[in-house]
């Protein structure tokens, strides 16, 4: 098996000598040409993990090999890396184009190379026009265009964006994610991106790595996260709206787990569940908004009562409420549902997470 | 106009009245400070020139004498001296001072704060480059004169004889030299806070980005911190060559302008002659050409520095 570009061994980071970790016993390996998501609420040790990566903290623990090189006391500039800052972070007092220019100076490499390499990577990202400005007279867009144009142009063997779009407005957000992506699969450079989006995370990466108080709690392509979250956080963090999550209890009768909710009794197919996983019969059922369909009757559904109706215009989001347990299903806008009968609903079984109340953990295969 | 005929109505009259205070309204509100300065400056500038133009002295009996107090000045044999040791004084005042608050912020806040992390001892050292300026200009030349006074009375002196050693007199030989070194060694100090803020204004995000370009910390301080410190670099020299050209008490203080007048500067010259030996006309006369000079040399510096040009229209991001 050949070595993965990015391999992270158990690594962990102390800001105070080993007493408390910011991140611990980060596992991941990241092959060629893959662009990876760090997703995470804030300070949950996804911006420490990239700041591992680039050189400028050093782990407390565990190990970081490029491939398969041990990277833990390799300066920053000899990583072969490119970054990009959340605030850019150009340098103020040079020209767009000696802000580009300068990581090749720092390589003292000869004039007229320098010239070719920012010409041609200023054409790639489109700010030829704006070589001889100053940082201070470009807009948010432009001066990030800018800072991708700078760690590009060493050609660097991994490309680290640390929230890069955080600080651009709605409509930019969408034109600038299009745009890393399309660059990224056509140089093909190894990326990681931190963020705290996940509709960002899930549209821009093949990988995310979910993580959460400084523990990794989840690693696989985007559709894999929506679709078998490992347990209750990344179900509660992916997805918008966020997944619905109903209190249980599960009893095994004849092949099939019957699932006993404040609003009904659900029938569960018995191969869906590994009961091994299974620690007590308290359960929680995790259905997303869209995986409801609408039924006559109370047998084998849920009784909802609804609160009030979002019409979304391609769809119309219910918000009901069962018992305490509060929920959001969305319909197709042909269904006029009045607000003041009960709403039956049965879930579509391909689609239902079962998490042990216990562990969070997932049940389900 | 359309009133006129009938007489001035009494609504129009308020309405007079209710203008005029509208009006009257922001002059009353500076005029505390318009009289002040009335008083306190600009009386004083319209005396000292009137003044310039007679024979003012301790009889405070003026006499118009024309322009014979300016003629005086230029007449003064040693007039080119205290000129040029006015000019040694200034220029080197600030050189060394703005080089040396930009030596000291470079160690204490770039090198230990930033670069080392050693942030209590940054601290520490820049209170101690502090002390300087925050004592009283009395005091530290006091010191000053302690310490390099002559034989029996110069704590080096002192120390000298003790090891069987020649005492050194530092004021008959190396007067300017040891009144440099103290106003420069004060100077240094004194921007100190304004040139450490300033170094770190430097976001943290940029300097760590030219560190994965692959700057070493001297590049870094060279190429992005600096520039940072135009600013204050030009603010601090605009002050020191102007501060300096006035100054006087450190020298009457360290020197009293000798020996030999060997430490005498144009402001020193003035109080001299205006206090010393009280000729009021004079040392007016003197006191105008100063202001001349000082105002040629500072427009000559706002061109210079390009003042206008650092001065940053706002902005709007979207």
């Amino acid at each position: 098996m050949s070595e993965p570009m990015i391999r992270l061994e158990n690594v962990g980071k102390s800001y105070d000598g080993g007493k408390t970790f910011a991140v611990r016993n980060i596992n991941l390996e990241i092959e060629k040409g893959d662009f990876v998501a760090l997703l995470g609420p804030s300070g949950c040790g996804k911006s420490t993990t990239l700041m591992m990566l680039c050189g400028l903290y050093r782990p407390t623990e565990g190990s970081i090999y490029f491939n398969g090189r041990y990277v833990n006391n390799v300066m920053p500039k000899d990583r072969k890396i490119g970054m990009v800052f959340q605030s850019y972070a150009l340098y103020p007092n040079m020209s767009i184009f000696e802000n580009i220019a300068f990581p090749l100076r720092q390589m003292h490499m000869k004039k007229a190379e320098i010239i070719e390499k920012v010409q041609h990577v200023a054409e790639i990202v489109k700010i030829t026009e704006y070589l001889k400005r100053m940082p201070a007279q470009l807009s948010g867009g432009q001066q990030q265009r800018v800072a991708m144009c700078r760690a590009l142009v060493k050609d660097p063997d991994i490309l680290l964006l640390d929230e890069p779009m955080s600080n651009l407005d709605a409509r930019l957000k969408l034109e600038i994610r299009d745009e890393i992506k399309k660059l990224q699969e056509r140089i093909g450079v190894t990326s990681i991106i931190v963020t705290h989006d996940q509709e960002e995370a899930m549209a821009i990466s093949s990988h995310i790595a979910v993580i959460d108080q400084g523990v990794l709690q989840q690693y696989a392509p985007p559709d894999e996260l929506y679709r078998h979250p490992k347990n209750l956080f990344v179900a509660s963090f992916i997805g918008n709206p966020p997944m619905n999550f109903i209190d249980g209890t599960l009893s095994c009768s004849g092949g099939v787990y019957e699932c006993v909710t404040e609003g009904g009794v659900l029938k569960i197919p018995g191969e869906k569940v590994d009961s091994s996983l299974l620690t007590g019969n308290h359960v929680v059922l995790g259905i997303r908004p869209h995986n409801f369909d609408l039924v006559g009757g109370p047998e084998d559904a849920l009784t909802l009562h609804t609160d009030y109706i979002e019409h979304l215009g391609k769809e119309n989001l219910y918000r009901c409420y069962m018992g305490d347990a509060k929920l959001r299903v969305i319909t197709p806008i042909s269904v006029d549902h009045p607000v003041s009968e009960a709403l039956y609903v049965c879930p579509d079984y391909d689609f239902v997470s079962v998490f042990d109340k216990e562990t969070g953990n997932i049940i389900t295969k | 106009m359309k009133h006129s005929s009938k007489g001035i109505d009494k609504s129009v009259m308020s309405d007079r009245r209710a203008l005029l205070r509208k009006q009257a309204f922001p002059y009353a509100m500076m005029a505390p400070f318009l009289i002040l300065t009335f008083i306190f400056v600009v009386i004083p500038i319209g005396m000292m020139i009137y003044y310039s133009f007679t024979d003012m002295d301790f009889m405070m009996k003026p006499k118009f004498v024309g322009l014979a107090n300016y003629k005086r000045i230029f007449a003064y044999p040693a007039i080119g001296k205290i000129l040029q040791q006015t000019l040694i004084y200034v220029g080197v005042n600030v050189v060394f001072s703005v080089l040396g608050s930009i030596f000291i912020v470079i160690i204490t806040t770039y090198y230990l704060d930033i670069v080392y992390q050693r942030k209590n001892l940054g601290l520490l050292f820049r209170i101690i480059w502090l002390i300087p300026d925050l004592t009283p200009t009395i005091v530290f030349m006091f010191i000053w004169r302690f310490v390099f006074g002559p034989s029996e009375y110069g704590l080096i002196n002192k120390f000298l004889i003790f090891l069987h050693l020649e005492p050194i007199d530092f004021f008959t030989r190396n007067s300017m030299a040891l009144l440099l070194l103290s106003t420069c060694l004060r100077s240094a100090s004194g921007s100190i806070i304004l040139f450490s803020s300033a170094v770190s204004q430097a976001p943290e995000h940029v300097i760590q980005a030219a560190k994965v370009d692959g700057a070493s910390p001297l590049k870094i301080c060279f190429k992005i911190v600096l520039p940072y410190l135009k600013w204050p670099i030009t603010q601090k020299t605009l002050w020191t060559i102007l501060g300096s050209f006035c100054a006087y008490e450190s020298i009457k203080l360290l020197t009293e302008g000798g020996p030999m007048g060997s430490t005498t500067t144009y402001a020193y010259y003035i109080y001299e002659n205006a206090f010393k030996y009280q000729n009021y006309g004079y040392g007016s006369a003197l006191s105008v050409f100063l202001v001349a000079m000082s105002i040629t040399l500072g427009l000559i510096m706002l061109r210079v520095f390009q003042v206008d040009k650092q001065m940053r229209k706002p902005r709007m991001d979207i």
